[in-house]
């Protein structure tokens, strides 16, 4: 018996110190790293060269824009011009990598312009300063010098979709409703704008309370509700134009909540009657309504899948407010939404894996973001009263309406990133709500 | 002894008497430096500035006459030296010539053709037989000091599991083999009695199979030509032959000496993910990437940095998680990574593998 017990426990040994040298020695050493930094990656953006005689201010101008839009984010830093070594004179020359490696950059972007009468001209290059290699290839842009801030704006895209891997959202507007007045007299306008803040205008006059515009997939149309008639309607204008329509009548009912399908084709929208709320949906020229949720609750606030096959509400047939999916027609829905609190205000992300939900729970309002069955709930923002999220067209941030307590309270439209970081108040002259952000232009 | 004392005290007592006694009384007064000072009139201080004066540049200059000189030419009239006597030699009787050798017995040889064919080595068409002697006055195999107790197979070599997988080859049956000739040898002997040289007994004949001269080597058969396709032929023939080349040098070898320690490890993966950095709320934090690279000695990347796999997410995703990966290892590089040199053979080619699945659920 003690032989056999010593067998083992050589053989054991043998085992133990064996093992790790078989495995240590053969093939290439191999580690796994779970554990990363969260930090805005460090980027350089020397001013573009001014190319032609007159065009020094527009190239800091579009310069510094970029920066902007890059620094915006979040996920970037800028390092300060004070900090470069060398300096980029000549867009055709060769970059100096170790100058910018010296500098911790992680990318560079150089560029150029040009402005011939009232054509301007930008190109730009972005570099791996590390890999010492370009990503992507050069580029060009052409347009009119008035609009140098979207050329700027598209430069930045390009250069966060080269960096990311994912598609940018500068080069987008978003409609809203501006507020502007004490809130006992508060006058209500639509109005359209930048995503940054700039370009700001109005589309409607304040005669009216308007609410809740949304984009189509183009972005040349809105749809938005308005009590100008007395009754909540669903209109539709024309951005372009500013011409508007009515999209349905109420026959008897209220319609509200209107949004566009991914296709643009058809509407959905809630209809009040009897004091029963359902979902409907209708053609973008009118035509048969089609009616998709009945029943004794209310039913509002759909919003379809970017692949236009599922449809997500809320509605308060648990006895409490909650979020459901069904299909496109209709049908049997499923409730995807199990936290404490109510939820409401549902909107499919453009890219499809998560959706934007405004909760309220003790007092509190967050808006935050789930998976399409409802896992991985994540509570992105808490305030007094944030609500009505609206997803960038890349699907990276959510903007939605902030209100402060109290009567001397004010509305305004905040950003955040869909990671919970990067909470920004936008810039914006006076009040806003119910932003609807547009696909990019 | 003590005359030293005496001698010694003497002489200091003198010497002390001399210096008090003999330079005090010396008064002399101590030298002064006199200069010698005298009075000139200002016509003669007048002439000492002009004295010191530096003499002014001037251009008139007297050319200096070249004084004839008086050439007498040699002469050059030569005569002949007298001869110089040289002794005689002694006078020697004169040799009388070798007699002439009689060549009569030498022919020339008788001018053959030759061939244009080369020649050849017969091939002997048997083996030549050899006559092996019953006995050979040498020991064919030497006694083994140890004894054996009983015969024992030689164990199986042990058996390694590569971590590569390589295709398996195919014998070329293309061409022919030539298989090295191995001879056998004696099997491992085994006695079982301890038999010392000083037991052996040399006279005692041991009987032998061994030969008693050599036997010539067959020549090599000639090898058949090959239908060959010209460049076809040429470029799988030069590939064939890189093939071989490269096969060899590259063989993995195992890295000999102890591996890196996890303390080594965690210093790396430390190193690695302070520069690795995670946007969290991209498509590219739901891929997990592995990459390959190489370091040289210093602990720099040497050559590129591959991804060697790449799961979940799409391309995109994919391409931007390999380039945040990629950016870590190179940034944190620095001046390379401290790694222990004398363990180079286990870190000089790395894979890391980048797994954000832990912080995206944050």
């Amino acid at each position: 018996m003690t032989r056999l017990l010593a067998t083992i426990l050589i053989g054991l040994m043998g085992l133990g110190m064996a093992a790790p040298e078989a495995v240590a020695q053969n093939g290439p050493l191999r580690i796994e790293i779970t554990e990363g930094v969260i930090e805005p990656l460090p980027y350089a953006v020397p001013d573009f060269v001014a190319e032609t005689q007159g065009s020094n201010q527009v190239s800091k101008d579009i310069s510094r824009l970029i920066a902007e839009d890059l620094s915006g984010t979040g996920l970037f830093r800028e390092i300060p011009a004070s900090a470069h070594i060398s300096s980029i004179t000549n867009f055709g020359s060769p970059v100096q990598f170790a100058d910018w490696k010296a500098i911790n950059a992680q990318a560079l972007i150089t560029g150029g312009v040009s402005v011939s009468g009232n054509s301007l001209e930008v190109k730009f290059r972005v570099w791996d300063v590390f890999a010492g290699q370009e990503l992507g290839s050069g580029l060009r842009f052409k347009g009119t010098v008035d609009g140098w801030r979207r050329m700027a704006h598209k430069v930045a895209d390009e250069v966060y979709s080269r960096i990311t891997g994912e598609g940018g959202y500068f080069d987008s507007r978003v409609v809203f409703v501006s507020e502007t007045g004490p809130k006992s007299d508060r006058k209500k306008r639509l109005a359209i704008m930048d995503y940054d803040g700039a370009n700001l205008q109005y589309l409607t006059d304040s005669s009216a309370i308007v609410l809740a515009p949304r984009f189509s997939p183009t972005g040349d149309k809105v749809l938005y509700t308005s009590y100008e008639t007395g009754f909540p309607e669903v209109f539709v204008l024309d951005v372009g134009s500013v011409r508007r329509n009515v999209l349905s009548t109420n026959n008897g009912g209220m319609s509200f909540s209107p949004r566009f399908s991914p296709d643009g084709k058809s509407v959905l929208l809630s209809v009040e009657s009897g004091g029963n709320t359902d979902i409907y949906k209708v053609g973008i020229n009118g035509g048969q309504r089609q009616r998709l949720t009945s029943g004794a609750s209310i039913d509002t606030a759909p919003s379809f899948s970017p692949d236009g096959s599922r449809i997500v509400f809320e509605s308060d047939r648990s006895g409490t407010q909650q979020l459901y999916v069904m299909g496109a027609n209709g049908g049997e829905a499923t409730r995807i939404s199990f936290g404490q609190g109510r939820y409401g205000t549902p909107v499919w992300s453009p890219r499809g894996d998560l959706i934007a939900f405004t909760k309220q729970n003790k007092g509190r309002f967050h808006i935050g973001v789930m998976r399409t069955d409802g896992s991985e709930e994540r509570l992105l923002t808490a305030s007094f009263l944030d609500e009505g999220p609206t997803w960038a067209p890349n699907g990276r941030v959510i903007m939605f309406t902030r209100e402060t307590r109290g009567t001397d309270g004010v509305s305004a439209l905040y950003s955040v990133d869909v990671s919970g970081r990067n909470l920004k108040r936008v810039k914006l002259n006076g009040g806003g709500s119910d932003p609807s952000w547009s696909p990019l232009q | 002894m003590h005359i030293g004392h005496y001698i010694s005290g003497v002489a200091h007592t003198g010497l002390i008497g001399w210096v008090l006694f003999g330079g005090a009384f010396q008064s002399e007064p101590p030298p002064l430096e006199v200069t010698g000072v005298s009075v000139i009139t200002a016509e003669e201080y007048q002439a000492v500035l002009r004295a010191q004066e530096a003499p002014a540049p001037s251009t008139d200059i007297a050319v200096p006459i070249i004084p004839e000189a008086e050439l007498e030419t040699p002469d050059l009239s030569s005569a002949t030296d007298a001869p110089v006597e040289t002794p005689s030699p002694p006078s020697t009787e004169a040799a009388e010539p070798d007699a002439t050798p009689d060549l009569s017995d030498l022919t020339a040889p008788e001018p053959q053709d030759v061939t244009e064919e080369a020649p050849v080595l017969l091939t002997p068409e048997v083996d030549t037989a050899v006559v092996v002697p019953d006995v050979s006055p040498r020991p064919v195999v030497r006694p083994a000091p140890r004894v054996a107790p009983q015969p024992v197979a030689q164990p199986e070599p042990d058996v390694t599991i590569d971590d590569e997988v390589r295709e398996s080859t195919e014998p070329d049956t293309a061409g022919e083999t030539q298989e090295e000739v191995v001879e056998e040898t004696a099997p491992e002997a085994a006695s079982t009695e301890i038999a010392t040289e000083a037991n052996e007994d040399d006279d005692a004949p041991v009987a032998s199979a061994a030969p008693t001269r050599s036997v010539r080597p067959r020549t090599r058969p000639v090898a058949r030509a090959e239908p060959s396709t010209g460049t076809d032929a040429a470029v799988a023939a030069a590939l064939a032959e890189a093939g071989a080349e490269e096969s060899t040098p590259n063989q993995p070898t195992a890295p000999s000496g102890p591996p890196l320690t996890s303390g080594e490890k965690d210093a790396l993966r430390v190193s690695v993910q302070n520069c690795w950095v995670v946007d969290v709320g991209s498509r590219a934090a739901d891929v997990t990437v592995t990459v390959g690279f190489s370091l040289d000695r210093d602990g720099r990347v040497q050559g590129d940095i591959r991804l060697i796999n790449a799961e979940g997410g799409d391309e995109a995703a994919a391409r931007t998680a390999f380039q945040s990966a990629r950016r870590a290892v190179l940034r944190c590089q620095k001046t390379g990574y401290e790694l222990p040199v004398e363990k180079y053979d286990h870190w000089r080619d790395i894979e890391i593998t980048f797994n954000p699945d832990a912080m995206r659920r944050r």
